[in-house]
């Protein structure tokens, strides 16, 4: 399932460089920006359990 | 892991270690870690343009997490950012064709990387005498002093040579935009020539010469980073020479790695940082020598140990940036002066 699914963007990249370009520019950009969020959310709420933890 | 771009079998775990130890570096000393993730990409058996593309795409990943943290502290001057995008941009071009000219009288190789080991090697030694200066100054009024700027950096900021534009977070009144765009030029210099992302080189100008405190040029380089790791991550890519599985799984690890350098910059004492970014430059550029060394005089395992230098320096520098936040998390203070 994967290797199809592999061997399709392979094939679809291939034929498109400028296509791969800006794919790989707005995962990276999207990504980052996910797991920013996640660690923002993520230390906020052990932040909120220490304190409660401490009282 | 099966990676379809490269064509490799590369193991998951060491592309999430391998991005864990250099966000840890970058979050902490604002750099990209091209010096690191490239040979150890190639160690995994990356082609060197796939390595490049690779580390250019997960890098500017990395650097959206560490800048948002660093946003976060107050110390991203996205003012001061901006203008030295303006100056970076010609000064890497400006690079590159210094490049293309030694190439076409044939001594490229060879000034590139003495220009590297001498560069590196004296900014290293003149941040670790910096360091050793400051350790004296035991009383706090001067080492107030110190932090107020270096000489250098308040010869450039007296110039006033209009537009000035004032820096608040960079705690800088006045400045001529011309100034920060003649060091970004020279920076930007500095990056296309010799092939790096810049961090190394504009860290320590952000410093030395327009006297920005130390966590606010680790946190404006990074912001400085996403754009010229993008670009570069795109033109890379439009050759094919980028693996976007890989870089998505490296950024997995970087992304945390760059959380917990970014915290430990709240720990450490500037002028720590400054030490421990001193001793990576320093391995840097003895791994360039014994590389120069190896190429010179034909010693293959010279060549062998410049990336075990590199690489090794690297993972004890992680370790210890972690250590340090760790000491600090539990209540200790060893690590701090």
């Amino acid at each position: 399932m994967i290797e199809a699914v592999y061997e399709l963007l392979l094939k679809i990249f291939t034929q498109n460089p400028v296509l791969y370009a800006a794919a790989v520019v707005i995962v990276m950009l999207v990504e980052g920006f996910v797991l920013a969020t996640f660690f923002e959310v993520a230390l906020r709420f052990l932040a909120v359990v220490w304190r409660e933890a401490r009282r | 892991m099966y990676l379809p771009f490269v064509g490799l079998e590369v193991s998951a775990l060491l592309l999430v270690l391998l991005g864990f130890a250099v966000g840890v570096l970058g979050g902490f000393f604002g750099l990209g870690g091209a010096f690191m993730v490239t040979p150890a990409l190639n160690i995994l058996g990356f082609p060197m343009p796939y390595a490049i593309g690779t580390d250019l795409a997960h890098v500017t990943g990395k650097s959206i997490v560490a800048t948002s943290r660093h946003r976060r502290l107050g110390n991203v001057d996205v003012k001061l950012g901006l203008i030295m995008i303006l100056g970076t941009v010609p000064g890497v071009e400006l690079g590159k064709d210094a490049i293309l000219y030694l190439e076409r009288i044939g001594t490229v190789d060879v000034t590139v990387r003495w220009v590297y080991i001498l560069l590196l090697g004296f900014t290293g030694s003149y941040m670790i005498y910096d360091y050793a200066r400051f350790r004296e100054r035991r009383s706090a009024r001067e080492r107030v002093k110190e932090h107020l700027g270096t000489a250098l950096s308040r010869k450039i900021c007296s110039i006033q040579a209009p537009p000035m534009v004032s820096l608040p977070t960079s705690g800088i009144g006045a400045i001529s935009m011309w100034a920060i765009l003649l060091v970004a030029i020279a920076t930007g210099f500095l990056a296309g020539f010799l092939g790096v992302g810049g961090g190394f080189v504009r860290v320590p100008a952000l410093i030395y010469a327009l006297g920005v405190p130390t966590t606010v040029a680790i946190g404006t380089d990074l912001f400085e980073i996403i754009f010229s790791a993008g670009s570069g991550a795109f033109l890379y890519a439009l050759e094919g020479k980028v693996e976007i599985v890989g870089s998505a799984i490296m950024l997995l690890g970087a992304a945390f790695g760059a959380q917990l350098g970014t915290m430990a910059t709240r720990q450490v004492e500037s002028m720590s940082i400054r030490l421990y970014f001193a001793a990576t430059i320093l391995s840097a550029s003895v791994s360039v020598l014994l590389k120069q060394i190896s190429h010179v005089y034909d010693i293959p395992v010279l060549g062998q140990c410049a990336v075990c230098v590199i690489l090794g320096a690297s993972a004890v520098m992680s370790f210890i940036v972690v250590l340090e936040l760790l000491k600090n998390a539990v209540g200790c203070r060893i690590g701090k002066s």
